[in-house]
């Protein structure tokens, strides 16, 4: 997958996830490695997603030597992430997680924390923002996805647009006016993608099949991780099809084409900025991509908040 | 959205945005003022994006030889 993914594009982001990525042993990434750096001339950047309880010295070492990023997931202080991320017979694994954040951070790797927002860490936000401002990690906010495991806990757990916008909204306040602050995204693409135009996040971007794909355990492709399994998204395999067919493909060319098949969108003045947002967050609703992202809502109370908030600080700034 | 920017680098402590060119030094938000001085460096005086056909010829950027950068790599 990686030579074939390097033989035809000349920069490459992998991003390694699961479930979780390290019941892989190290050899599956050394392996990895070795592949890439058969393509010295390429881009080549290793992004990997974790609870972190499998951490271990050895680990940190290769992430040090080949310059790996570590995403941890965190969704709250102690109290908030036992909640929603422990092992299977309960017990906490938050103190594991940080235990790998701190070791990650004296080896200056890059490394910060992915927070999927629900219904039990939803007000909460700006609490464990504190916290991890105080431990110098940066965050970035998810909503949760109707996706994966979260589906068997998606009544439970799952959080509407607009008790979702109202939590963005109220973390960007706090984030917006600190002193020492973290990076926090989407708040800081989502500024660039403000006033630029040019929108870096993926659920916002003129089409993630520009730029995504996901590939299984097996080589089954897909749109992106969110759609794997999804039938009706399987789009081949990385072992048995020409890749940069599969990429070409009529099917991928009408995935990119999504945001002009919505026609809702077009009066917008977000349009831009969103690109009727992410096709799993429609999908997952409607059971149609050609609509709205569910979260629309959401996303119009961020922008105009933080457009509102961005250009009164710009007129202040303004050299006269 | 190639070469469609309303922001725009300048030099290190300026930014251009829409008809107006903004001192990231007045910035007061700690977060606001960081985004923008990635930007900058991330553009350099070298790399920006623009559209030469809408902005004033502003101080110290370069020319129109120099191209969008709207493929430049994003962190």
């Amino acid at each position: 997958m990686t030579s074939k993914v390097l033989d035809i594009h000349d920069s490459v982001r992998f991003i390694w996830h699961g479930g979780e990525p390290f019941l892989m042993p190290l050899s599956f990434y050394e392996r990895a490695v070795e592949f890439q750096r058969r393509y010295p001339d390429k881009q080549v950047i290793n992004n990997v997603q974790t609870n972190g309880t499998l951490v271990t010295d050895e680990i940190l070492d290769f992430c040090e030597r080949y310059e790996f990023n570590i995403g941890y997931s965190l969704d709250g202080t102690m109290q908030i992430n036992d909640i929603t991320r422990h092992t299977k017979d309960g017990k906490s694994v938050f103190d594991s997680t940080m235990n790998a954040i701190k070791k990650s951070q004296k080896r200056n790797l890059g490394c910060g924390v992915l927070v999927v927002v629900n219904r039990t860490n939803k007000d909460h936000l700006g609490e464990f923002y504190d916290f991890a401002n105080r431990e110098g990690i940066n965050l970035k906010v998810n909503p949760l996805i109707k996706a994966g495991k979260a589906l068997q806990r998606y009544d439970d757990l799952g959080i509407g647009p607009l008790d979702y916008g109202k939590s963005l909204v109220n973390l960007f306040d706090i984030w917006f006016q600190d002193k020492s602050s973290i990076r926090l995204d989407p708040f800081d693409d989502l500024i660039e993608g403000l006033l630029t135009r040019e929108s870096l996040v993926c659920s916002y971007s003129v089409s993630c099949q520009n730029h995504f794909i996901s590939v299984g355990p097996q080589g089954d492709i897909y749109p992106c991780d969110k759609f794997v399994n999804t039938p009706g998204f399987y789009m081949g395999n990385v072992n048995t099809d020409d890749l940069n067919e599969v990429l070409t493909s009529e099917r991928r060319m009408w995935l990119r084409d999504r945001a002009n098949r919505i026609h809702e969108c077009l009066p917008c003045e977000y349009r831009p900025i969103c690109n009727a947002g992410c096709m799993h967050n429609a999908y997952m609703q409607t059971g149609d991509i050609d609509t709205r992202d569910y979260y629309c809502a959401s996303y119009k109370l961020l922008f105009s908040h933080v457009k509102k908030m961005v250009e009164a600080e710009l007129v202040k700034a303004e050299v006269k | 959205m190639p070469c469609d920017s309303l922001l725009r680098y300048i030099d290190s402590r300026h930014v251009g945005y829409n008809d107006k060119i903004i001192d990231i030094e007045r910035i007061e938000s700690p977060a606001l003022a960081r985004v923008l001085r990635n930007y900058a460096e991330a553009r350099g005086p070298m790399r920006y994006t623009h559209n030469w056909n809408n902005w004033p010829n502003w101080p110290n950027t370069p020319g129109p030889d120099f191209p969008c950068d709207s493929n430049f790599p994003r962190r």
